[in-house]
């Protein structure tokens, strides 16, 4: 027998401590000042009786632990399986990264890479085996570890480009995970790319399981000038009665060669309406701004470049639709109530307001975003079916003024209100806790944008919120700690409930200079409204239903490429994975009103600057596999070690002692204090 | 055997700001101005130290601003309507609440919780001071204490109070800190420093009424390393520092579950607290004042885009 790392038996005069502990240790007579004794005083108090030397088997068993643990940290190996050695080239596990990110569409990259796979497919031995990985910002299992060219080659054949980025973490990490169940002595990862320093990201963190070899195959060409659209961006205006969008898209030159005069055009659903000259220096942007269009209508557009080396990010395509305004009803319980509101509401115009005023809230609800119910009274049954509107995505604002509903209200309100607090003797109440970075209040962060302490509040009725509820949350409290303003989630939907009045009965915020953003504020918040995106990334999921699709039907989704995938009812999400119009509409229903989404190329993949291969191999090897791996006959000794693992029964036993140990010193002990007791 | 942590230099010139060797400075003021220079001077560029009346930005009209605030030079130069933001006044009540009750005077190296208290009640002080804030000071143990009102000219008898301020007594904090809330009625910053040995529940409803009243309130809670680690290592009789009552026990059979007993202390405190929108900062007695400098620096910018 010999030991791999000897010096660890050093660690054999440890066998000591326990003797030696057994020998000097005396318990403290003094006292120990401690601040305080609320956490020890909770702890059971455990016996201070000290274990005897007279406890011998215990103590030989900790010895004999201590012993059994040195000698498997000493890593011991036997000699008679030297003999054991394998003979000839040992057979070989694969794994072949593919790149697949639209960069790999410039020149004949693609090409040559799966030239390169077939030439590794080629070369395999008839022990070898092979699983083919194809990744871009993510990863998948082309074909699983076989020895079958055939089925390695079909495997290549059926991949193409996508549009996504290149990573390479995901890639290394599944081939990691591929190699570390194989059997086979000799591991290998081949990794086809063109080797883009913009898939480090942050850097990798992946690392390669021991003895495993990084093979690169670059796809390098020399330099190419490549322009990108790396966005659009809109300005909408009011002009005339109409919408006038003026469009800008940014222009990046990604690489070492300068561009002029590159031709950018404008297209709204297929028609070019204009063409401007942009040019760009070395690793630098341009802005081209074209003029005004008028939106009357959704279009589909596109800001596309002259054909390039890498066509696939010359274009940005983005979706428009004149701009939305918010349906309100507004439901009065006083006549002249909502004067205030609807001013307030009329101001303004991303989005507008459509305000509709009425005195009872049992009317038809379709088409309405929210409905706010100010100071009104209002039956069970009207009660009830606004939960239901809520349910469904709707929002409801209550404010609760003198002629207020209350038990009515029980189950659409966050809290219940109390009674009503006046303070018209004392001056006034004053908001004193806001939570600012609720979307209701985030405009007010700013420095000098409100003063929200300043509205005077002479009476309220101030909400009791459970402060364990998970669906509400209280907004704004007023200074004597009663809650002035709570939100609470029905289902899609939301209930927001102010503790006062919107109009001068109760308070004066609606004189105040705060009180018209306050409100767009809370109803935008109240019907979930989201600034409309133009334009989205290949990769991103979007909300299918998000232009107004009902939650009860199917839909189904079309893809830029006429590939159609059903969505089931119920379910929203949409993952968009190719670039171009995505269209989704009811899976009954052609032709009608359906919702589209433009998804663009991450242009971070634009960069085409390269990585050395020998730094991403450097990268990616494991601490103490510096050299690669050396063959089976190199390192004999610790190649037996592992195989004999002797120090895991080592250790194993040494546990068991342990547990033994555990098992009769508590029973040592256990008779000890009935011996005392008796 | 205690371990006494040595503290990095997280910011440039913050050994000024090592509690071990602010505690051989006898004078207090000293002991402030100290730290806060050295924790200014360090900072470089610190962006939270805008004063009144600066300039920060211009941001669109919106129905509602002030028009007399819309840049028309701007205006004239880009047919827009935009108006000038500024950075806000600070010109607000600074109140710290020190627990002086017995406890607060344990310390296993060579400087005692209350020490480090009042070396940060001091510098937090100084530095509110320095930003024309109006400063005041409330001690509590199982009462209030002392009770300096808030006022620019009570820099110097704060400073003496703190200076002659002694650890001892019980603890009673919801009882002090209701008190303190009745003292208050100005809305301003209050920073709590206290080893809060009460339970969590009871702390968080005491301080959470201060809150309400529409202070923006720090919890500073400091604890020594022996109190997180509980290191000593022979068997030994426990004394609690404001009852004088004695526990023996075999440090080494109770740690783990001290160590959770902690732990689970201080995470119902932070989340409570932090549920209350109650800014908390747990300070470890053997690291530099700086981390608590950083904490209070950070509220006092949110503040101040408050106002």
């Amino acid at each position: 027998m010999q030991f791999l790392a000897p010096l660890f038996l050093a660690a054999l005069a440890a066998v000591a401590i326990p003797v030696i502990l057994h020998l000097i240790q005396r318990e403290k007579r003094e006292a120990t000042p401690f601040p305080s004794l609320m956490f020890l005083s909770r702890i059971p108090h455990k016996s201070t009786r000290r274990r005897r030397l007279r406890d011998l088997p215990l103590l030989a068993l900790r010895v004999l632990a201590l012993v059994l643990l040195a000698a498997a940290f000493a890593r011991p190996l036997l000699e008679r399986d030297r003999a054991a050695r394998v003979a000839g080239a040992p057979a070989r596990e694969m794994v072949l990264l593919l790149d697949r990110s639209y960069s790999m569409t410039l020149g004949d990259h693609w090409a040559r890479a799966v030239a390169a796979a077939r030439a590794e497919i080629a070369r395999l031995g008839p022990a070898d085996r092979m699983s083919i990985v194809a990744f871009d910002d993510g990863a998948g299992v082309a074909a699983q570890p076989t020895s079958d060219p055939a089925v390695l080659r079909a495997a290549v054949a059926g991949l193409a480009p996508g549009w996504s980025v290149t990573r390479y973490d995901p890639a290394l990490r599944l081939a990691g995970n591929l190699l570390a169940t194989s059997s086979l002595p000799r591991r290998e990862v081949v990794l086809v790319s063109d080797y883009q320093r913009a898939g480090l990201g942050d850097g990798l963190e992946t690392r390669l399981p021991a003895g495993v070899t990084l093979r690169s195959v670059a796809l390098t060409s020399g330099a190419v000038a490549n322009l990108a659209v790396a966005g659009v961006t809109f300005r909408r205006e009011q002009f005339g009665g109409q919408e006038r969008v003026t469009a800008t898209a940014r222009i990046v030159n990604t690489s070492e060669r300068p561009v002029e005069h590159a031709a950018v055009s404008l297209l709204l659903d297929g028609r070019t309406l204009h063409t401007l000259p942009a040019s760009a220096a070395p690793h630098a942007a341009a802005t081209v701004a074209f003029p005004a269009f008028t939106l009357t209508r959704a279009v589909r557009g596109e800001v596309r470049l002259a054909a390039d080396a890498l066509p696939a990010d010359d274009v940005q395509h983005f979706a428009l639709a004149p701009g939305q305004a918010i349906d309100v009803l507004a439901v009065e319980g006083r006549a002249g109530a909502s004067l205030f509101l609807s001013r307030a509401l009329e101001v303004g115009g991303e989005p507008g307001f459509r305000v509709q005023v009425g005195r009872g809230a049992g009317g038809e609800l379709a088409g309405t975003d929210v409905v706010v119910l100010n100071d009104a009274r209002i039956t069970r049954g009207e009660a009830a079916r606004l939960r239901q509107f809520v349910a469904a995505g709707g929002g409801v604002i209550v404010a609760l003024g003198p002629t207020a509903s209350g038990s009515e209200l029980a189950d659409l309100l966050p809290g219940r209100p109390g009674q009503v607090v006046d303070r018209t003797q004392s001056g006034g109440a004053a908001l004193g806790y806001l939570d600012l970075e609720h979307p209701v209040f985030e405009l007010f962060r700013t420095p000098r944008s409100g003063d929200l302490a300043a509205p005077r509040f002479y009476r309220y009725r101030p909400l009791q919120v459970a402060a364990t509820s998970d669906s509400s949350a209280v907004l704004a409290r007023f200074d004597d700690g009663g809650v002035a303003l709570a939100e609470r989630r029905i289902g899609r939907g939301r209930v927001l409930a102010w503790a006062s009045t919107f109009d001068r009965e109760w308070n004066d915020l609606a004189v105040q200079p705060l009180f018209v953003p306050f409100l767009h504020e809370l109803l935008k918040h109240a019907a979930g409204y989201a600034e409309p995106a133009a334009g989205r990334t290949v990769g991103e999921v979007v909300d299918a239903r998000a232009g107004g699709l009902a939650d009860d039907v199917d839909l189904l989704a079309v893809a830029p490429d006429g590939s159609r995938a059903e969505i089931p009812a119920g379910a929203r999400a949409l993952t968009l994975a190719q670039r171009g119009f995505y269209t989704v509409r009811p899976a009954a229903g052609e032709g009608q009103d359906a919702a589209v989404f433009a998804a663009n190329v991450d242009v971070r993949e634009s960069d085409l600057a390269a990585l050395d291969p020998d730094s991403l191999a450097a990268a990616v090897r494991t601490a103490g596999d510096a050299a690669p791996r050396a063959s089976a006959a190199a390192l004999p000794a610790a190649e037996l070690e592992k195989r004999q693992s002797l120090w895991w029964y080592l250790l194993a036993a040494a546990l068991a002692l342990l547990a033994v140990e555990t098992a009769l010193s508590n029973r040592a002990s256990r008779a000890a204090r009935r011996a005392r007791e008796a | 055997m205690v371990r006494v942590r040595h503290s990095s230099e997280a910011v440039p010139g913050s050994g000024f700001i090592d509690p071990r060797v602010l505690a051989r400075i006898g004078n207090l003021q000293l002991v402030a101005r100290s730290v806060v220079d050295g924790f200014i001077n360090g900072l470089h560029r610190a962006p939270y130290l805008g004063l009144s009346l600066d300039f920060a930005e211009h941001r669109a009209y919106m129905p509602g601003d002030d028009i007399r605030r819309i840049d028309w030079r701007l205006y004239a130069r880009t047919d827009r309507y935009h108006v000038k933001e500024f950075e806000a006044d600070t010109n607000s009540n600074f109140t710290v609440v020190l627990d002086t009750s017995g406890s607060m005077a344990y310390g296993s190296g060579e400087v005692t919780k209350f020490d480090y208290a009042r070396f940060l009640a001091a510098s937090l002080a100084y530095f509110s001071h320095d930003q024309r804030d109006r400063v005041g000071m409330v001690s509590i143990a199982q009462d209030v204490v002392d009770y300096v009102p808030n006022s620019a000219k009570h820099m110097d008898v704060l400073l003496h109070t703190v200076a002659r301020s002694k650890p001892q007594g019980k603890t009673d904090l919801a009882a002090s800190l209701r008190k303190v809330n009745e003292l208050l009625r100005r809305r301003g910053i209050v920073v709590i420093v206290s080893d809060l040995y009460d339970e969590a529940e009871n702390i968080i409803q005491a301080i959470a009424p201060l809150k309400y009243r529409g202070h923006d309130v720090i919890v500073f809670h400091v604890l020594d390393p022996a109190e997180l680690d509980l290191p000593f290592d022979q068997p030994t009789s426990i004394e609690d520092l404001e009852t004088g009552e004695r526990l023996p026990i075999v440090p080494a059979a109770l740690r783990e579950r001290y160590r959770e007993l902690i732990a689970g202390h201080i995470a119902a405190l932070s989340k409570g607290l932090t549920n209350q929108r109650i800014d908390y900062a747990l300070l470890d007695t053997s690291k530099p004042l700086d981390d608590a400098l950083f904490t209070y620096l950070a509220t006092r910018e949110r503040l101040s885009r408050v106002r």
